[in-house]
């Protein structure tokens, strides 16, 4: 089984800025490293990326994601519980969205996170959508789900 | 202000859509048209310009390198999307429209997500002639 060291995942948050990446650093070394995955470090530090940039431009929209946005995209993400996915594309969407997306072969699986915590699942197999359906609070495990239908089982 | 279809903007009119980011279009390596992303806007106002009345001049200046992704209004209207002028929205950029979708109250979000879908699957990458540069 490959795992990041301890160093490989710290570098993952040296882009970000100093107070989110003591809080990164933070998180990191109190997660066992069972519990962390390649894909997830990605993910986080795109997504902190997208947080720190982003304004109101005329003529495409308001690409500012709010605080509780990200964080509704954190908690997705720490619903998974897969170690070995790929890494997903991280997309922000106008309006203050976030986009997830993971693809593999001609299957995806994309997750949008909206303002006000509205939260879509989506499952594409060859560009087609299978599923579409949104996800209240409760459920974001069933996003494990779909994932093992991407990955299989491990 | 709530937006309605703007009837005066005919079916066959091209829209343009800056694609603001490279995930904005399909596929990332040679883009062929936008993405679904593109047309997701979380409050349903997806701000687009009228092709034939876009300066494209003032808009490579704001948005340098970006490419465009291009659907009819009658694109729009059949993927469920209206369309309405905002020349007010843009600060002072011309042709200024919103393609818009109501999401609806019960699965309104997957039913904007099918839209999205199918609205960039009938786009292209606009390329702007010399003309309208």
């Amino acid at each position: 089984m490959i795992t990041m060291d301890r160093d490989t995942r710290l570098e993952k948050v040296q882009e970000g800025d100093a107070r989110l990446r003591d809080e990164a650093c933070m998180h990191l070394c109190a997660a066992p490293a069972s519990m962390t995955a390649p894909w997830l470090a990605a993910a986080v530090t795109s997504l902190w990326d997208i947080q720190k940039s982003g304004a109101v431009e005329a003529g495409v929209g308001d690409l500012r994601v709010s605080e509780e946005t990200a964080a509704c995209v954190g908690r997705v993400l720490g619903s998974i519980r897969i170690q070995w996915l790929p890494t997903p594309d991280v997309v922000r969407v106008s309006g203050g969205g976030v986009v997830l997306r993971w693809s593999l072969d001609n299957d995806d699986v994309e997750v949008a996170v909206l303002p006000k915590e509205r939260v879509l699942l989506t499952t594409l197999k060859a560009g087609e959508i299978s599923e579409s359906y949104e996800l209240p609070p409760t459920q974001y495990l069933r996003v494990n789900d779909v994932l093992r239908g991407l990955v299989g089982p491990s | 202000m709530p937006f309605t279809n703007d009837a005066s903007i005919a079916d066959d009119v091209v829209l343009v859509r800056v694609l603001r980011y490279a995930s904005w279009a399909y596929p990332k390596e040679q883009p062929t048209r936008p993405s679904s992303v593109a047309f997701f806007d979380s409050n349903g106002e997806n701000s687009c310009f009228i092709a034939n009345q876009a300066e494209f001049s003032k808009l490579a200046d704001k948005f340098p390198g970006v490419r465009y992704g291009a659907v009819t209004a009658g694109q729009a209207r059949a993927a469920g999307y209206y369309v309405s002028r905002d020349e007010e929205g843009a600060e002072g950029l011309t042709g200024h429209v919103i393609v818009g979708f109501d999401i609806p109250e019960v699965n309104g979000l997957a039913k904007y997500r099918k839209a999205a879908e199918r609205l960039s699957k009938g786009g292209s990458i606009y390329v702007p002639t010399e003309g309208n540069k």
